[in-house]
């Protein structure tokens, strides 16, 4: 597990009903999510984050999205499991 | 005769960790305070096979179980499914007990009669929901009963995914196997206590002439209420009123008017995570000389504007005004809002538009209907009744 938390650009569907990060660029590479296996929120201080546990280019990312500055950040990511 | 509910979730943390991590999944997983070190403080259901329990040292854990994927803790996600969880359970019973952050108890014995299929169909929905709002992979076992620790031991039976009820003429035989030391209330010294007396399950215990204390416990004949999470009572309606400088007498005016009044009352709603069923729309012209007066309750609450919305302008147009100088909007009926899917689900668009809302101001995310038209922003009076929003019962998100 390493732990990155760094700002990214998130392509995010608002749409068909649904509110989801679909792709995100970092580090020079473009990743589409394939699926979010977990939604839940964290708080730091006064600051709320939602996070999104997301499958995208075989790694497992947490997305989190600053609820004040609506900044995207990848939080933490893991290789897959072999 | 009461009955009531106990919902485990089964292997909560690594199950979550497994919800989380697909490639987790099927695998044994053990979750540690803090990587490298310590003991274990929840093993999941492969990691059990192997022998490993809460409380062994992370060396312990890799020696009985090489191939154990060791993860810290997350408090925030376990917490964030607890709180969905709390949610699905009250909606089917108002009496519920959080007893810990994986199980709780609900007294249905009145609401199962408002339930088709009673108090086992009931769990059986509970614990289909709690796939499709917590998570595919996560299960929970539910023991169904006439007393607390009864509920409680039956939960305990069949794991993970059970659901067993145990009734007054079966409990005291299907319990004769279960260990002394499963009972709640049977601690590390009465267990001692019976083990000493060369008892290890309950229909031996029974045999035994033990102290009363103890007896109690073996015959299963503890009887505490349910204790409620809170007693206040949620806000009974929301509603946006607005009258205008000059009379609006166009209907696409009307219609932005309205609109814009609908999508403050809902964001009301699902600031304090409320829908409603019962919405009504007031308009009036000059010295209330025409006024339209619509109202309509629906089946399931919601707290959608564009639902709201909808609904009101078709009742509207059949009997439209020629002005608006007065115009009101309302839902009342209201209740708790549980939302059916966690990952898609229009309620997630609108969430999002509320988070953007709260930081940059009103209506900096709004519908297109409304762009072009003054936006009227709501009255500084704060939210009444909300007593619940405050304390934090509502604190789900997405
Ligand atoms: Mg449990």
């Amino acid at each position: 597990m390493q732990i990155i938390n760094e700002a990214i650009g998130v392509n995010v569907r608002f749409g068909g009903g649904v509110v989801l990060p679909i792709g995100f660029d970092w580090r020079g590479h473009s990743y589409s999510v394939s699926r979010v296996t977990m939604v839940f929120e964290r708080q730091d201080g006064g600051r709320r984050y939602l996070c999104f546990v997301a499958e995208a280019g075989g790694m497992l990312v947490e997305l989190v999205l600053d609820r004040e500055s609506l900044g995207w950040r990848i939080g933490k990511c893991e290789p897959s499991y072999t | 005769m009461r009955t009531i509910l106990h919902i485990d979730m089964n292997s909560y943390f690594a199950t979550a960790e497994q919800q989380a991590s697909p490639l987790l999944r099927g695998r044994p997983v053990g979750i540690i305070k803090a990587e490298g070190r310590g003991c274990v403080i929840a093993a999941s259901v492969e990691a059990k096979k192997f022998g490993v329990k809460t409380g062994v040292t992370v060396w312990e854990a890799r020696r009985l179980c090489p191939r154990i994927t060791l993860v810290p803790a997350d408090m925030d996600k376990y917490l964030a499914l607890t709180r969905r969880l709390v949610k699905i359970v009250q909606d089917y019973s108002p009496t519920v007990e959080v007893f810990s952050i994986d199980e709780m108890f609900a007294e249905v014995t009145d609401s199962q009669k408002n339930f088709a299929g009673g108090a086992w169909q009931m769990a059986l929905e509970m614990k289909w929901r709690i796939k499709q709002e917590l998570g595919e992979w996560m299960r929970a076992s539910v023991g169904i009963a006439f007393t607390k620790l009864i509920a409680k031991l039956a939960s305990e039976m069949r794991k993970p995914d059970g659901l067993t009820w145990l009734t007054p003429e079966d409990y005291l035989e299907r319990t004769a196997a279960v260990k002394v030391e499963e009972v709640c209330g049977i601690g590390r010294s009465r267990s001692a206590f019976l083990h000493g007396l060369g008892v290890t399950t309950l229909g031996e215990a029974r045999l035994r002439q033990l102290p009363p204390e103890i007896a109690e416990l073996v015959w299963l004949r503890e009887e505490e209420p349910v204790a409620e999470i809170e007693k206040l009572e949620p806000a009974k309606s929301v509603s946006r009123t607005f009258t205008t400088f000059t009379e609006i007498t166009k209907q696409e005016g009307i219609k932005k008017l309205v609109r814009n009044l609908v999508e403050e009352a809902a964001a009301k709603l699902r600031e304090m995570d409320m829908a409603g069923r019962t919405m009504w729309l007031s308009l009036s012209a000059d010295r209330y000389e025409e006024s339209s007066w619509v109202r309509l309750t629906i089946p399931a609450p919601t707290n959608d504007p564009l639902t709201i919305f909808t609904l009101l302008w078709k009742e509207y147009e059949k009997k439209p005004v020629g002005g608006v100088r007065f115009a009101g909007t309302g839902i009342s009926n209201l209740e708790f809002k549980v939302q059916s899917s966690i990952f898609s689900n229009r309620e997630d668009l609108l969430k999002a538009a509320d988070a953007v809302n709260g930081k940059y101001g009103l209506f900096t995310v709004y519908p297109a209907t409304l762009l072009g038209g003054e936006l009227i922003r709501p009255e500084v009076t704060g939210y009444l009744g909300d007593k619940w929003y405050r304390f934090g019962t509502n604190q789900s998100h997405q």
